[in-house]
């Protein structure tokens, strides 16, 4: 309809006056939608028959658009109707195109009217390359005839060279386009498809007349100085040197085009062409080292020894590498990255300074990464030399490692110039850059870390103490930039050296050092990113903290400090939370003092909402370290009794709003934290946000108490009841009450409900008695008063998934009575959902849950209490099998492999459910022709590729456990109905039934995915075989 | 493995490139694009999927753990590590993992060096 109506508005043109006020009127100011119809009305003319002879006459027209149009005419009637043109009409149109082409260089049309007949010409070779097997050299001899003559009539004694030398620059140039479109276009092609072996062997064939092409063109114009063709030349060089790469067996053509690199070399000399000579030589270097031969490996060297290359090298180090570019540098790179494994083991004196000037190229001037653009490329060159050093090293035999003290000594330059750069640059300097250059200043310094953990595979403890010392001359000298980066690349190796006793002594200079006094000290005493590294240094060194208390309160006194810090907050926080956690048994003698620390701060600030989380964890796990359970408890209440309060205030605000006091500084700790200047927060605002806060608190206490401790487990033994004495009973009850009148007040808030959850699976995992460790029938009994309608009743779902797997690993006293309380409720909730898709997560949970249950305790399921509930969740599963959510597919899928896999002997024989053979049978009587007909549907071409390995499970499973399985699902392949439309006319019935006895046979070995799949695509068509 | 002038192509089998997959397949299944054109979207994402992870991606993580078993089998290193710790970019966070198959290939195409 929109189609017929576009024609309606804009007809065919009926006259060539027509066509071209159409094209003229598509390059002019226009809307989108006038652009568009005009466009398809070009397109359709294209495309209909006359649009041979609209393009001829519209080839020689004054106008270059006019002529564009006509050219882009003769490509589009190439690619859509060449098939039609016999050989002589074939040879005729080259003639013609070959002629327009030379005619629109004569007439000085367009260079982009000129480059698109050429990609014209291209288009014709491509179609037909048997047609004009020597496309270059007849080109050149049309160019010298200065018109287009059949191909077949090629047959001068002229050599290619001659006619080449008989070129003026203007036709030398055209003829260099072609080339260069030639080898692009022919490229695009797969090189590896038998249909185009014979273009790219043609085009192959050309490949001495481009040498000679080139060859002229890279020779400087003595014709027409006006005129220079190395520009073209280089970038024609440049796409058949890639050309030859990606067709890796061809040593004529690369042969061939070795001769070129010489005069290519030679364009270094004029400063326009240094750009796209250097990147042509950075590009192959980089990509296609072996082009080179040593020969001209030996003529770049001698040009990097020139007073050219040392001028160029100066002006990379001090000039502007905006203005400049860093060309030079990487073409120096791309050298080094070549020969890397030559520089570094040859001790000669010419590898020697080229290694040099590459360490060089780290000390440039201006600042990362904005300033000095080449640092990251070196640095990214000298991390493949460290890896080779470190390769050579471990691969070597000892006597063989006479290069390893030369190599060594660069790398002590890298190191430095490393440190030297990564310093940060004066906080005006900073805050002028934008985010793009802040960020890759902060990656520049990370790959600088990446480097400095390299080094240390070779260096060891000596590039500790190369640092350490560093940073002990930058604290005497009060130099704070250096001090920094001095930190900075001590945290570095942390994760190398952290954990081993041995470098204690080097990071014990910097400990015991005053720096740390200098951190405590007033704001404004030390640069902000100074202590931001020293306290991040802290954090990074927890296992030398652990083995060294003595150094820890002052540690954590800093820590603390920095706490109210807007900027340092957050990662003082952590810090305290890391080394809290991991020290937590050398500081249960401060507890005490910690909770009264974090009193004094919530009393006299309101602290980010993540830092205070992290701060309560981290004294959770030093009150969970305490040995004595009531000096432990005591601990707990005390800091437990800080977050009730504000429950308590949360819950009176939301009932009595006219409480808001905004002056109070605990009502402050309900304000927006993202936006704490939103005019006038409502009272239910606050009272939600003071309980979110503080259940988050309370979730990052029930982590914190969480046993970091492994514990021997005994296999054999039954695990001990949880029976919490009568205080932690009280204190469970407490908090149980307190979690569900947050959540009756605000029964809204989804996120009440996920940190409930998250409280409860906190104490799932734990194995001795704990303040959140709940009794399993007081969480049962949580999880049944849900409905429905409770805001994330998935997540819930989910958590009860969590509570049955930690029950298994519980008690089996405690097992029964919760899932057969559990089961009923998760089902109802399945119950409810108005239809299986309706919600992903319930869905996948609720079939996950009986999944659960099923595996360990058949005999619930089968409960006669249960049968109306199975029945629905079966049919349920089947329906979401059969669905299009990948998900709960994915779930339904393992649900019916894990329960066709089971057998009443593999559940506990202790359970009832261990003589209930026949239930399972009688089950699977019914429900076996369902699953086996929902799997051959989704086989049978409906599933989605990526889902045929899931549902491949459960039809093995059938197939092992089920005698009857192969009557169910001949019965549902010969049905089709069950197939994708289509399918059964692809697949006949006998090639079902054979696709039957194939899988039969394999008995659910790991090849029937490979059959299914075959079978899949079968049934979907040969289209989708695009895919291994 | 992948032919030496291409990409490889394992990373389809991540969930971007079995998600791309199945949406081409559906493509195809309402005849909106032909299999030629899915064929040249997949070879395009090799290349750009390589590309992005190799020049885009900064994030990092280091880990520790128990190293099982290597090899090295047609320019393809493979690694099995156990009881791995790996520790985010951002500090503190780590993830633990029992066995660990890390499978590396030569990000130069073979013919380069």
């Amino acid at each position: 309809m929109a189609d017929a109506a576009m024609q309606q508005q804009l007809p065919l043109p009926t006259s060539l006056a027509e066509v071209e006020a159409l094209i003229r009127a598509l390059y002019q100011p226009n809307p989108p939608e006038t652009i568009a119809r005009i466009q398809e009305v070009l397109q359709r003319l294209q495309r209909s028959p006359e649009g041979w002879q609209l393009a001829q006459s519209l080839i020689a027209h004054r106008e270059d658009n006019i002529r564009f149009y006509a050219a882009l005419t003769l490509i589009i009637k190439l690619n859509r109707d060449s098939a039609g043109l016999s050989d002589d009409d074939a040879s005729s149109l080259l003639e013609n195109i070959i002629g327009w082409t030379i005619q629109a260089l004569a007439d000085g049309a367009g260079n982009f009217v000129v480059k698109k007949l050429c990609t014209a010409l291209v288009t014709y070779f491509v179609h037909f390359p048997q047609l004009w097997p020597n496309c270059l050299r007849h080109f050149v001899d049309c160019l010298d005839l200065g018109r287009g003559t059949p191909p077949a009539g090629l047959a001068k004694p002229l050599s290619t060279e001659a006619l080449v030398s008989k070129l003026d620059r203007p036709k030398l140039r055209l003829a260099i386009w072609l080339a260069t479109t030639l080898v692009e276009e022919v490229g695009k092609t797969d090189m590896n498809a038998p249909k185009f072996a014979p273009l790219h062997e043609r085009l192959v064939k050309n490949g001495p007349d481009v040498v000679y092409l080139l060859a002229r063109g890279f020779s400087p114009p003595a014709d027409n100085p006006g005129i220079k063709t190395q520009g073209d030349a280089l970038t024609c060089f440049q796409a058949w040197i890639l050309y030859a790469q990606r067709a890796s067996h061809v040593p004529d053509l690369v042969a061939s085009l070795r001769q070129l690199v010489e005069p290519a070399i030679n364009c270094f000399a004029d400063d326009d062409l240094f750009q796209p000579t250097a990147e042509l030589f950075s590009d192959a270097l980089s990509n296609y080292s072996s082009f080179f031969t040593p020969e001209h490996y030996a003529t770049l060297a001698a040009l990097f020894e020139s007073g050219w290359a040392a001028a160029h090298y100066q002006r990379l180090l001090r000039g502007s590498h905006e203005e400049d570019g860093i060309g030079f540098g990487l073409l120096l790179l791309a050298y080094g990255d070549a020969k890397v494994q030559d520089l570094m083991r040859s001790p000669d004196p010419r590898s020697q300074q080229f290694l040099e000037k590459l360490s060089g190229l780290l000390a440039a001037d201006g600042f990362l990464v904005g300033e000095d653009a080449i640092f990251v490329p070196a640095l990214e060159f000298w991390s493949t030399f460290i890896e080779t050093m470190i390769d050579s090293t471990y691969s070597d035999e000892e006597g063989a490692q006479g290069w390893k003290p030369f190599a060594e000594q660069h790398l002590k330059m890298v190191v430095m110039s490393a440190w030297r750069k990564i310093r940060w640059p004066p906080p005006d300097v900073f805050a002028s850059w934008d985010s793009a250059e802040r960020v890759a200043f902060g990656d520049a310094r990370k790959d600088v870390a990446d480097m400095l953990q390299s080094v240390f595979t070779l260096e060891g403890i000596s590039l500790v103490a190369f640092f350490a010392d560093l940073f002990l001359q930058a604290l005497g000298a009060q130099s704070w930039t250096e001090l920094e980066a001095s930190a900075f690349c001590l945290g570095a190796l942390a994760d190398c050296v952290s954990d081993d006793a041995k470098y204690d002594l080097e990071l014990s200079k910097i400990f015991s050092s005053p720096f740390f006094d200098l951190l405590g000290q007033a704001p404004g005493a030390i640069p902000l990113r100074l202590r931001q590294t020293g306290l991040g240094l802290i954090e990074r060194y927890r296992e030398y903290f652990e083995r060294h208390a003595e150094y820890l309160p002052n540690a954590l006194n800093l820590l603390f400090a920095a706490v109210g810090d807007p900027v340092l907050g957050g990662p003082a926080a952590r810090s305290i939370s890391t080394l809290c956690s991991s020290c937590r048994s050398i500081l249960t003698s401060e507890a005490s003092a910690f909770i009264q620390h974090y009193r004094t701060i919530r009393g006299s600030q309101v602290l980010d909402s993540l830092a205070e989380e992290r701060i309560v964890l981290a004294i959770a796990s030093i009150v969970q370290a305490i040995n004595d359970e009531d000096q432990r408890l005591n601990m707990f209440e005390s800091l437990y009794g800080l977050l009730k309060k504000d429950f308590e205030l949360a819950v009176q605000l939301q009932g009595q709003p006219g409480l808001l006091n905004l002056q109070q500084p605990d009502f402050l700790r309900g304000l927006d934290a993202s936006n704490p200047q939103a005019a006038a927060p409502t009272a239910e605002n606050v009272s939600v946000n003071i309980a979110l806060r503080s259940m988050r608190c309370l979730a990052s206490m029930a982590k914190g108490m969480q046993d970091a401790k492994e514990h021997p487990v005994d296999l054999d033994s039954e695990p001990p009841a949880l029976d919490p004495n009568g205080r932690l009973a009280a204190l469970q009850t407490d908090i149980l009450r307190v979690l569900i009148e947050i959540q009756r007040v605000f029964h809204a808030s989804g996120e009440v409900v996920e940190i409930i959850c998250n409280i409860f699976r906190a104490g799932f995992s734990e194995t001795l008695p704990g303040p959140f460790v709940f009794p399993p029938g007081a969480v049962t009994e949580y999880f049944v008063q849900q409905r429905f309608e409770t805001a994330r009743i998935g997540t819930l779902l989910s958590t009860a998934c969590s509570f049955v797997g930690s029950l298994y690993r519980g008690p089996k006293v405690y097992v029964r009575p919760q899932l057969e309380r559990l089961l009923p409720w998760a089902v109802s909730i399945l119950q409810a959902l108005p239809a299986p898709d309706a919600d992903t997560e319930i869905s996948v949970n609720g079939i996950n849950f009986v999944d659960k249950v099923a595996s360990k305790h058949l005999d619930i399921l089968f409960q006669p209490q249960n049968s109306s509930l199975l029945e629905f969740f079966f049919l349920f599963s089947i329906k979401v099998l059969d669905g299009k959510d990948p998900l709960p597919k994915f779930a339904s899928a393992e649900f019916w492999a894990n329960f066709l896999s089971l057998k009443p002997s593999s559940v506990d024989p202790s359970s009832p459910a261990f003589s209930m053979g026949d239930t399972l049978a009688n089950a699977m009587t019914h429900l076996g022709p369902l699953v086996a007909r929902s799997l051959v549907r989704n086989l049978g071409g409906h599933a989605a590729r990526s889902e045929i390995d899931k549902l491949c499970e459960p039809l093995k499973r059938l197939i092992v456990t089920r005698p009857e399985a192969q009557e169910w699902l001949r019965a549902a392949l010969l049905d089709d109905a069950c197939l994708l439309p289509g399918a059964p006319e692809r697949v006949s019935a006998d090639e079902r039934v054979a696709f039957l006895r194939k899988i039969v046979a394999l008995r659910g070995a790991r090849t029937t995915n490979q059959i299914v799949r075959e079978f899949w695509m079968a049934c979907r068509g040969a289209q989708f075989a695009y895919v291994s | 493995m992948a032919a030496p002038n291409s990409y490889y192509d394992l990373y389809r089998h991540g969930s971007l490139g079995v998600a791309l997959t199945d949406s081409l397949d559906e493509l195809i299944g309402d005849e909106r694009i032909d299999p030629q054109l899915a064929m040249k979207v997949l070879t395009q994402f090799d290349r750009v999927i390589a590309e992005t992870l190799q020049e885009k991606v900064k994030a990092r993580l280091t880990f520790k753990g128990s190293l099982d078993t290597y090899r090295f089998c047609d320019e393809v290193w493979t690694f099995l590590i156990r009881n791995v710790t790996f520790k985010l970019d951002n500090g503190a966070q780590t993830i633990q993992a029992d066995k660990v198959k890390i499978v590396s290939c030569s990000s130069k195409k073979t013919e380069d060096k």
